[in-house]
């Protein structure tokens, strides 16, 4: 009888154990890899319900980043404003705007806006923003240039990881107190170079990297 | 190297034994077994192999089906959209994510107020605490309390307005209100009858005269089910009318306690306890301490502490209060004491078996008298007012009035009697019947008063309150929902007359009518005919302020009550103190002011004279206690779940109500004593009114022979017909026993064994850390002699230097705890502490913590962070042992005998008991953190034991590997699933015993039982409770004990806004700013963990111990201080201080009893 198989045919299991484990082991890998906050959630851009553009407000009109996230420096939770702190101005300016509507709706039915939520760490994690704001880490440092953003996008992965990279070496993203909210601040070319340094030495700044300082 | 073993040492067999249960003391070999299980929790699900289901291929099978099949699922695993909700108008205060602390008071269950601060977090109480302002309240609370808080969010609570039991509206309401109000005030208000409850508020008084101004023939009625009657009737004997004693225990040395539980249930204001303790800290060797005598008849908090305990049934307190009398008289020369005593007729047997009870009495009267205006007696307010007047007459005796027992001249009002109102209502001159606050007479009402009937009898009932599902509201023919105490305006009057103010913290849940607001529209004329269109609501004004006529009645109605009471000069005088009345809590000197009354000696006598002495109970005719539950009082927290899961702090039982007998009795009856297997046999009462009960008995070392402690409260239905889906079904209602005759002791009760065993869930041998001495206790002079005797007492005296194995630096050779500025600990005074449980319901308020149910409770899965540890102690050769003769097990001379024989029964019967609260001692070298394998228990640099919830993979290989059994596991998602709720909606009988835990058989039917099958399904008011501070955790997860570090961490980030202000001191930004670790320190004492705020006693000290300054570093370096199970060598942080007592010379001289057991509790282990 003929050989059904040809010789060849000996070495087909060892081919299709080795290209199992090795396309198992891509998989395993690109999921480890791409899986991950840095291409899951950077990135994302949803539409609000108000197409509030940041890059006017906070970028050409220079407003304060606290003139509406105002219980920054005091509170865990950076505030979105209150639809009140909107008509403040918009009570006057543009008042009939379209794009107004759902604000003037608010403040007359009383019944709140509802922002979709870009940023979000997960419930088991504490983070504040208070602390940060009050020992040098400025606003860019995880949220990105938002003002030069029509609509908010997810700049930084936010993953426990990327806190950490931080929060091992912050000399690099300390700056001074009046620079917080200036998010285009950069330190100047030689003279400021170090100046992380010497603010983290001068003011003591050992972030925490014990699992208690966020979770709980 | 070879391996190191450390061999625990070998229990001491000395004389002296502690032990928290019957079964530990017997060591039975059923006790053993559950103690050697690796997880006795878990195992006893499953007994041997036969008892499972699933086998463990037929698991791993389906397991890994799962697996596979989950890959299916992937495709649409995007994070679902989530929205944030910012305020339309900015609030006033508010900052989200921040928590505002507001003033309020709670109505205590004895009348009075308890003052407290309120939490919140963007409108939401979450967690109360006691308001250190005020001077009734020193920042004290007790468990009600603590958790009232779950009463607000309780989803079975009352939300519509009912009529006859079907839901109708409050317009319906309001015109059937406003047509019988019209006809009423024709009729003068015939045949209106007003029902209170014992609430003491200066508003609902002057509103109830304006509703009897305005029908001049109403009537009012006050009932409670449990109130202080007794003793007001004599002082009113004894002092006149309006006069009221209330007592200083600081400004006591020797109190003697006749029945009446002042640090336990009958505390008369919230301070009580600290107050007491503050004569008692035993700081330093040479500090003075008061002395407690304690007479009861089954063990109380306060019979805990007493330095000289006798236990004497209820009924026979009046002979030894006539013998303390005679004493206190012949000591004192005081002859009006003397014929006091002697006009009581008193039979001549003795109240108490004990050989020196003659010396006890003499020698506490002595001493009582030696102390003369330091010194007074209390008795309890289930007494009768005979007691309460010989008390009195001691009193006098001792010079206490006008020293440690004040007198108040109060406005008193004149109310009628539940029983009164009963008689009127059947005899048909009742056809308005309108009953405010919380009463449930149907349930609760003597049984002879026959309320049902009488309420039949009333055309109109009219009953409010925050419950609907009780027996009154069912039978009324409307139902008001009432407000909660957090929901409404109010104001109450504590014991010493103090006004304490109650603000609402959130508008009502639901439609509520506080108690108040239904006053108002009752006092209010009435309006010719509803409109039938609601009037449209007034459009808000633009400068924000409300409208005056919008404003609620409540608030116009206290507020108009504050001006009475305040008197200020003028409008803005009024407006600055009302704001501080608001912050405060309180109106500052609103005390009664003092009474100008003396003690009427001759109505004292002939009053005394009215006794009716019973004869000791025996064993053919008992004597049965019915007492207000520790947890439920008298039944209205029934559908409270923290309450009815906490245990009782003596009897550890939870979620039913048992009856306790002393161990002789037991062994009498021949009734089952360990409680191992869960199963207690049931007794059946027989009243000689021919009232009966069947009820499973335990035993309780320390009751009264012959005498059956029982508490009421329980039983009040299932399903459609029951409480709540937490009450439904609880324990056994011995309301009916009660009669107007005998309310709160019961004579020639007959009792029989059924022979019919049932399940308690009591947790007394759950988490045992066995045979080691945990806790330690000296007398005073043993502490003056040698002050730090607890440091080497047991095994601690023979530890060898530098014996762990654990060393303080990492692999680099940094300390671990590096943090050089915080470095947390915690010490609990075993002195104050009384086993009250407030620290542990405050912990589940603070820290999320889920209830679990009955039967996870049977089999040992309660999730309290901090257990409360109850021990008794005795001598079991009773004293016998000659000094320096050493115990030989199984000699005869001195063998301990079992109790179930001989004359040593006595001894057990005659225990010392201590608490001790434990939850997690943030061990520097902890054996939880060694074995999980994945890092999820990992200790902080500035020392806390972290649990990381997410990184928990549920091994629990931690909560096997810790020595003191503090940690806990979620057995099941009971965030997500409330385990009470029921998908079916079938009826659920607590009282079955079920073997088929997870084995799916119909039997099973709530979430509790379905477990992971379970509905996912959590009602929306008991996610308002939570604390956002602090996750909820799932299914799979181990919890335990955190030092409250969201409290840490939050104090800690403030700490570090100092950046920020000198930055603007300085006036120039950046790095010239100098910030010292010291800069960044937290302010000594000013973090503090939910348990410590609700301490009453100020036992739990919490603190860092690298600030020198700190209150915690004084209580570590105390000689008093030690740790348990030190000598294993995991250097806990949680630190214990020992117990002292101060017995009195005299009495140990003659009684050698007392001098081989007061505060020798830990004495001969060493």
């Amino acid at each position: 009888m003929a050989n059904i198989f040809p010789r060849w045919t000996n070495l087909l299991p060892l081919w299709v154990v080795t290209g199992v484990v090795l396309f198992g082991g891509f998989v395993t890998l690109a999921v480890g890899y791409y899986f991950t906050p840095k291409y899951t959630r950077v990135g994302y851009e949803p539409s609000q319900p108000v197409p509030f553009s940041h890059k006017i407000h906070a970028g050409q009109l220079g407003m304060d980043c606290r003139y509406c996230h105002s219980f920054v420096e005091e509170s865990g939770h950076a505030n979105v404003p209150a639809t009140q702190t909107c008509w403040n101005c918009h009570q006057h300016v543009k008042k009939d705007s379209p794009n107004l509507a759902k604000v003037a709706e608010s403040i007359t039915s009383g019944k709140p806006l509802e922002w979709v939520k870009v940023h979000k760490v997960p419930d088991y994690a504490y983070f504040n923003h208070s602390v940060h704001v009050n020992r040098g880490v400025s606003c860019v440092e995880c949220h990105g240039r938002v003002d030069q953003m029509t609509v908010v996008k997810h700049d930084q992965p936010l993953s426990m990881g990327w806190c950490l990279e931080c929060h091992r070496d912050p000399a690099k993203r300390l700056r001074p107190l009046d620079q917080i909210t200036n998010l285009g601040w950069a330190p100047k070319a030689k003279s400021e170079a170090d100046l992380g340094q010497k603010i983290k030495e001068a003011w003591n700044v050992n972030p925490p990297e014990s699992c208690g300082a966020c979770h709980r | 190297m070879s391996k190191r073993i450390w061999n625990h040492p070998e229990e001491r067999q000395t004389g002296r034994k502690y032990w928290r249960s019957l079964g530990e003391l017997d060591d039975t070999p059923e006790f053993r077994e559950w103690l050697d299980r690796e997880f006795p929790q878990g195992a006893a699900m499953m007994r041997d192999e036969s008892d499972a289901d699933v086998s463990r291929r037929s698991f791993l099978k389906l397991m890994g089906a799962a697996t596979s099949l989950a890959g299916f699922g992937m495709a649409a695993c995007r994070r679902p959209e989530t929205h944030i909700k910012p305020y339309s108008k900015n609030v006033e205060w508010v900052i989200p994510g921040k928590a505002l602390f507001y003033a309020t008071s709670m109505p205590r269950l004895l009348g009075g107020a308890t003052p407290l601060v309120v939490t919140t977090f963007e409108g939401r109480p979450t967690h109360v605490q006691g308001n250190a302002l005020h001077k009734e309240s020193n920042g004290s609370v007790d468990s009600f309390a603590q958790a009232s808080i779950l009463d607000l969010y309780d989803p079975d609570r009352s939300k519509d307005f009912l009529k006859a039991g079907v839901k109708s509206t409050r317009a319906e309401f309001l015109a059937f209100l406003e047509a019988e109000k019209a006809a009423l005030s024709a009729a003068q208000g015939k045949g209106l009858a007003l029902l209170l409850d014992g609430v003491t508020s200066p508003t609902r008084q002057r509103l109830v005269a304006k509703v009897q101004a305005a029908y001049p023939q109403a009537k009012v009625y006050r009932y409670e089910a449990f109130d202080n009657t007794n003793q007001e009737a004599a002082t009113e004997i004894a002092f006149g009318k309006g006069v009221q004693q209330v007592p200083h225990f600081s400004k006591a040395d020797r109190i003697l306690s006749l029945d009446s539980d002042f640090l336990g249930l009958f505390r008369p204001k919230a301070s009580s306890v600290s107050k007491f303790m503050d004569g008692r800290r035993a700081l330093k060797p040479e500090d003075p301490m008061n002395r407690l005598y304690v007479v009861e008849g089954r063990y109380t908090a306060t019979g805990g502490m007493a330095d000289h305990r006798l236990r004497v049934p209820a009924s026979q307190i009046m002979k030894v209060a006539v013998d303390v009398a005679k004493a206190v008289a012949a000591a004192t020369g005081d002859a009006g004491l003397k014929s006091a005593a002697e006009a009581v007729k008193v039979g001549s047997e003795k109240p108490s078996s004990r050989e020196d009870y003659a010396a006890w009495v003499e020698e506490a009267g002595k001493d009582l008298a030696g102390k003369k205006g330091r010194a007074f007696v209390l008795a309890g307010p289930q007494q009768p007012k005979e007691v309460h007047l010989l008390v009195a007459a001691i009193n006098q005796a001792l010079g206490a009035f006008g020293g440690p027992v004040e007198l108040k001249q109060i406005e008193s009002t004149e109310t009628g009697t539940l029983a009164q109102l009963a008689e009127s209502a059947k005899k048909g001159e009742v056809t308005h019947l309108v009953m405010v606050g919380q009463t449930d007479p149907v349930y609760d009402a003597l049984a002879d008063i026959d309320w049902a009937k009488a309420q039949k009898a009333v055309k109109h009932v009219i009953h409010s309150g925050v419950r609907h599902r009780t027996a009154t509201a069912r039978a009324a023919s409307w139902h008001v929902p009432g407000t909660h105490y957090l929901e409404q305006w109010g104001d109450l009057r504590g014991i010493s007359g103090a006004v304490s103010v109650i603000q609402p913290m959130i508008l009502p849940l639901y439609e509520g009518v506080s108690d108040i607001q239904l006053l108002s529209l009752l006092a209010a004329p009435p309006v010719p005919a509803a409109p039938a269109v609601p009037a449209p609501a007034p459009a808000a004004p633009a400068n924000g302020a409300l409208p005056e006529e919008s404003k609620d009645t409540g608030y116009l109605a206290v507020r108009e009550t504050f001006k009475l009471l305040a008197k200020p000069a003028d409008e803005a005088a009024e407006a600055v103190a009302w704001t501080s009345f608001l912050r405060d809590g309180f109106i500052a000197n609103s005390e009664w002011p003092a009474a100008s009354a003396s003690l009427n000696a001759a109505a004292v006598a002939s009053g005394v004279a009215s006794f009716t002495d019973v004869a000791p109970p025996n064993a053919g005719k008992m004597e049965l206690n019915l007492v207000p539950c520790s947890k439920l009082w008298d039944g209205r927290y029934t559908n409270n779940g923290w309450l009815q899961e906490s245990p009782d702090p003596i009897s550890k039982v939870t979620w039913d109500n048992v009856a306790l007998v002393s161990v002789r009795t037991a062994n009498d009856m021949k009734l089952k004593k360990s409680l191992v297997d869960d199963d207690a046999d049931v007794i059946k009462l027989t009243l000689p009114g021919g009232a009966e009960v069947e009820v499973p008995v335990i035993v309780a070392p320390g009751h009264a022979d012959n005498s059956i402690t029982l508490a009421v409260g329980y039983g009040q239905g299932e399903g459609e017909n029951g409480p709540g889906r937490v009450g439904e079904a609880t324990g056994w209602n011995t309301y009916p026993l009660r009669t107007t005759k005998a309310p709160y002791f019961i004579s020639g009760v007959d009792v029989k064994k059924t022979g019919v065993l049932m399940p308690v869930a009591c947790t007394q041998e759950h988490n045992t850390m066995y045979g080691r001495e945990l806790v330690r206790e000296g007398t005073s002079d043993r502490f003056k002699e040698h002050a730090d005797f607890a440091k080497t007492e047991g095994q601690d005296g023979h530890i060898p230097q530098d014996f762990s194995l654990y060393k303080p630096n990492d692999l680099k050779g940094q300390p671990l705890l590096s943090d050089k500025v915080h470095q947390w600990a915690m010490t609990i005074d075993l002195n104050t502490c009384i086993g009250c449980n407030t620290c542990s319901v405050a912990c589940q308020s603070e820290n999320n913590i889920p209830i679990v149910g009955k039967r996870a409770v049977i089999i040992g899965r309660e999730m309290h962070w901090i257990r409360m540890d109850r021990y008794f102690a005795v001598d079991l050769d009773g004293g016998h042992r000659k000094e320096g003769q050493e115990f030989e097990p199984g000699s005869p001379a001195v063998a301990p005998a079992k109790h179930g024989e001989g004359a040593e029964v006595r001894e057990i019967d005659d225990p010392e008991m201590l608490f001790q609260p434990v939850a997690c001692q943030h061990c520097e070298a902890a054996p939880c953190e060694t074995v999980c394998p994945v890092n999820a228990t990992v200790h902080s640099e500035d020392g806390l034991n972290l649990m990381v919830y997410n990184r928990c993979i549920g091994t629990r290989y931690c909560a096997n590997n810790c020595p003191y059994k503090a940690r806990r596991f979620n057995h099941f998602d009971y965030g997500k699933r409330e385990p009470l709720h029921k998908p079916d909606g079938s009826k659920d009988n607590m009282h079955e015993k079920e073997s088929d835990w997870l084995g799916l058989k119909p039997a099973i039917r709530n979430n509790l039982q379905l477990g992971p099958l379970g509905e996912i399904y959590q009602p929306e008011s008991l996610k308002l409770q939570k604390n956002p501070n602090v996750t909820v955790r799932m299914r799979g997860v181990i919890e335990k004990c955190t030092y409250c570090i969201q409290r840490i961490e939050a104090a800690r980030i403030d700490a570090k806004k100092v950046s920020r202000t000198k930055a603007a001191e300085l006036g120039q930004s950046n790095a010239n700013l100098k910030i010292s670790e010291t800069d960044l320190q937290i302010k000594t004492d000013t973090v503090k963990t939910a348990c410590q705020l609700a301490c009453p006693a100020d036992a739990i000290v919490f603190g860092n111990m690298a600030d020198e300054k700190s209150k915690v570093t004084q209580m570590i370096n105390h000689p008093r201080n030690y740790q348990i199970l030190r000598y294993i060598g995991t250097r806990p942080r949680t630190s214990y201080l020992a117990r002292i007592k101060n017995p009195n010379p005299q009495l140990l001289a003659r009684s050698p009893k007392e001098a081989a057991k007061v505060g020798q509790a830990t004495a001969h282990m060493h």
